[in-house]
């Protein structure tokens, strides 16, 4: 359990010292699945809470009651293992280091900053007016540019990968993510084609014979 | 036996006829709103018909092409009947008192005469009634003879009762033709329409094939300057097109001129408000998706417009949509009957913003638009909240065929002209209308509690009114109420409204004490702050530097 503590409290490290952190997260065990899979479980409740609980004044369209708890897991958990498998699939190609262990843990990593800045901001959203908007951007875009530089360096350290094929890799990770997309719809509306195909077989035979 | 069963029938006809005689009462129109996410809602009907005046039960003849309606402020209604050269005038009991201009035979009317010589009409278009301290002026834009005749109405108005007495000759006071505008050609027809006149006795014409914007006159009747033509401004795109287009290609496109105002109107601040119909529906959607975020509420492409002396247009358009009418594509929800259960089904409907006729803004400065192409009355408040719609097309009474005028009577009544029904429509508030109308007056007085009281009414009768929402809203933050005030503009979706009240809330929450908070969260930090440094400080003494780094 303490241990578990110390590797959480490790992200605040690898904040602010990325590529040291990075490093020492793969190399010297700093932080281990377990807290990777505990800060995506807090980016889950974020994300509730996010929908529930921000102001109104930043929030204006939801309606208080039609919160969907698995559909904004769903949300969080299916962006962050796309991203994990994207990246997994195409660093294994380009001559990556990483396993899909180290892989997950970093990126775990890398969204602390998104966590830390973006969970109080919930609250303080709902003491804030509209004067107060700009505040509220500029630290909701801090949080995630933030996430976003550690991301990128995370892949350039887990993958041992020099600044340029680091950023070439981001780019076609992306790609990768919106292929995946594509061919998961492919595949969706094929099986349903298919399974209608086949209830409609069934039910003309058993209509005609039975 | 058989005269029981003759008596049963009859009792049935007669129930018949009853149940025939209460479907009078029924709307010939359908109420609704539209929601934040401009889906119409339905709506109880906000007026309803109650008088028509036509010309024959006066034994005037009937009006033909009637064009322009105006009532003054002593609620005397003037009818502008276009092909009889004649101005109409009933006073507030709907009695005849005055008949001025005719065509000739055949027409009932009275004879205009100015410096010794007969005046008629032709074709006139347009009327105003000027009104300040004891002065009471009639404006008549004789379209046809380009010129704007003047009559003084003082004394005018008191012979009440039979026809004869009504068709008194009468003298046209000052007769103003068309003045030397340098910036137009000299040849070039000058035909005005409609017109204001303001405190200062200038007139504010608009006039047809002039589109420089209205013309401004001084009260001699010589010219004084344009004002209010708006900006054409192109869109990049159109820019680049244009850029490579050959002539033959640009003499075939669409020519950007500004548009012509084809209504004008006066609110009782002396501000001028104008209408137009010749605006794109393309270009009226796309302002409409401007961010409404700068509370300017600027519409590039406005078919109506509250404008200054500068032409400077200082609409407020605070409303969830900018005063269009109706919204572009709506979504109905309605009930259809489906097996066993009625199901809620959505229809899409009425595509296309409304054409705007005319306008006419009351003491409290809500504004009653009409829609010529649906033939439809739009209520605002002056801050640009569509308060209802009501009216319809069709051969009913309270329906249209071709309405050109309208105007506000008797406090909250509304008169619309209609040209080809020949008649003035005179409509009447439900109660449900005028509960929303009431609100609005309250609000305005400063009465916050009876508006809150009246907006609560109005919320039983119609739960989707989200103007009720923020309008009890609005009552509750005026009067202090903060914390109920945010639940009510949550519900209306009003961010504006719900962040001064947050504001408000904090401070009173807060308020003085925001100095003790603020240095206590300071010290919180101090004092951990100086915790981990004499930790650190304490082990650097023990175990030297390395550790430490």
């Amino acid at each position: 359990m303490v241990t578990v503590l110390k590797q959480l409290k490790y992200a605040f490290t690898l904040m602010f010292h990325p590529f040291d952190g990075f490093w020492d997260l793969k190399h010297e065990k700093r932080g281990s699945l377990t807290a990777a899979l505990i800060i995506v479980g807090l980016l889950c409740v974020q994300q509730i809470f996010k929908t529930q609980f921000t102001g109104f004044i930043y929030n204006p369209e939801y309606d208080g009651v039609s919160l969907n708890v698995l559909k904004e897991i769903a949300i969080v958990l299916g962006t962050f293992l796309l991203w994990c498998v994207a990246n997994w699939s195409l660093t294994t190609l380009m001559n990556g280091e990483g396993s899909f262990k180290d892989i997950v843990m970093a990126s775990a990593y890398a969204m602390a900053p998104f966590f830390i800045i973006g969970f109080p901001l919930i609250f303080l959203s709902n003491i804030m007016s509209e004067d107060y908007e700009s505040f509220y951007y500029l630290l909701l875009y801090i949080s995630i540019g933030w996430s976003a530089l550690l991301m990128v360096s995370s892949v350039l350290v887990i993958h041992q990968y020099t600044l340029g094929k680091t950023i070439l890799t981001t780019v076609l990770i992306v790609v990768a993510m919106a292929v995946i997309i594509f061919l998961l719809l492919l595949f969706f509306n094929l099986i349903s084609q298919m399974v209608g195909f086949i209830t409609g077989l069934y039910w003309e035979i058993s209509l005609r014979f039975f | 036996m058989k005269h029981r069963r003759l008596t049963a029938l009859l009792l049935m006809l007669l129930l018949c006829a009853a149940l025939g005689a209460s479907s009078f009462a029924l709307v010939p129109h359908r109420g609704y709103s539209y929601d934040n996410n401009g889906i119409a809602t339905a709506a109880p009907i906000p007026y309803s018909f109650e008088q028509e005046v036509n010309g024959v039960d006066y034994g005037i003849g009937a009006f033909t092409s009637a064009a322009d309606l105006f009532v003054d402020q002593d609620d005397n209604i003037y009818v502008l009947d276009g092909k009889n050269a004649r101005v109409c005038i009933f006073d507030s009991d709907l009695e005849l008192v005055r008949i001025i201009g005719s065509a000739g035979e055949g027409v009932v009317g009275s004879e205009i005469s100015y410096q010794g010589e007969n005046v008629t009409f032709n074709a006139p278009s347009g009327l105003f009634v000027y009104e300040h301290f004891d002065k009471k002026l009639l404006y008549v834009a004789d379209t046809g003879n380009a010129r704007i005749v003047r009559f003084d109405m003082l004394g005018e108005l008191d012979k009440k009762g039979s026809v004869e007495e009504a068709c008194q000759p009468i003298a046209a006071e000052t007769i103003y033709t068309k003045p030397a505008i340098d910036l137009i050609n000299e040849n070039a027809a000058y035909k005005p329409l409609k017109l204001v006149v303001d405190r200062a006795e200038r007139m504010h014409v608009v006039c047809q094939t002039i589109n420089r914007g209205i013309v401004k006159l001084n009260p001699d009747g010589s010219f004084n300057s344009f004002y209010g033509a708006p900006e054409v401004s192109y869109e990049l795109i159109e820019k680049f097109w244009r850029l490579i287009s050959t002539n033959e290609q640009l003499a075939r496109m669409e020519h950007f001129v500004p548009t012509e105002y084809n209504n004008i109107a006066m609110d009782p601040e002396g501000f001028v408000w104008v209408v137009t119909k010749t605006i794109a529906d393309r270009y009226i959607h796309d302002s409409m998706k401007t961010d409404y975020d700068d509370t300017a509420g600027r519409q590039e492409h406005a078919p109506v417009k509250k404008i200054n002396s500068y032409g400077t247009d200082i609409t407020s358009r605070t409303g969830t949509y900018p005063p269009v009418g109706d919204i572009a594509s709506v979504t109905i929800e309605y009930e259809r009957a489906g097996s066993g259960v009625n199901v809620l089904a959505q229809m899409q409907v009425l595509c296309g913003t409304s054409a705007f006729e005319d306008i006419t803004v009351d003491e409290y400065g809500c504004y009653y638009i009409m829609d010529s192409l649906r033939h439809k009355v739009f209520c605002y408040d002056c801050d640009g909240n569509l308060l209802f719609q009501f009216a319809n097309d069709g051969t009913q009474f309270g329906t249209f065929k071709n309405p050109v005028a309208i105007g506000t009577f008797q406090d909250d009544k509304v008169i619309v002209l209609d040209s080809i029904d020949a008649s003035l429509m005179i409509f009447k508030p439900t109660d449900y209308g005028a509960r929303i109308l009431a609100a609005v007056r309250a609000y305005q007085q400063g009465e916050y509690q009876q508006s809150e009281d009246l907006w609560q009414e109005v919320l039983k009768m119609n739960s989707n009114n989200m103007l009720a929402y923020s309008g009890v809203g609005k009552a509750l933050y005026r009067s202090g109420e903060y914390r109920a005030a945010m639940r009510y503009f949550t519900i209306a979706k009003n961010v504006e409204y719900y962040s001064k009240a947050l504001e408000e809330y904090l401070h009173e929450l807060i308020g003085n004490k925001f100095t003790v908070v603020f240095l206590v969260i300071v010290g919180i930090v101090l004092v951990i702050w100086i915790i981990k440094t004499t930790k650190q400080f304490r082990s650097f003494l023990r175990n030297g530097v390395k550790k430490v780094m």
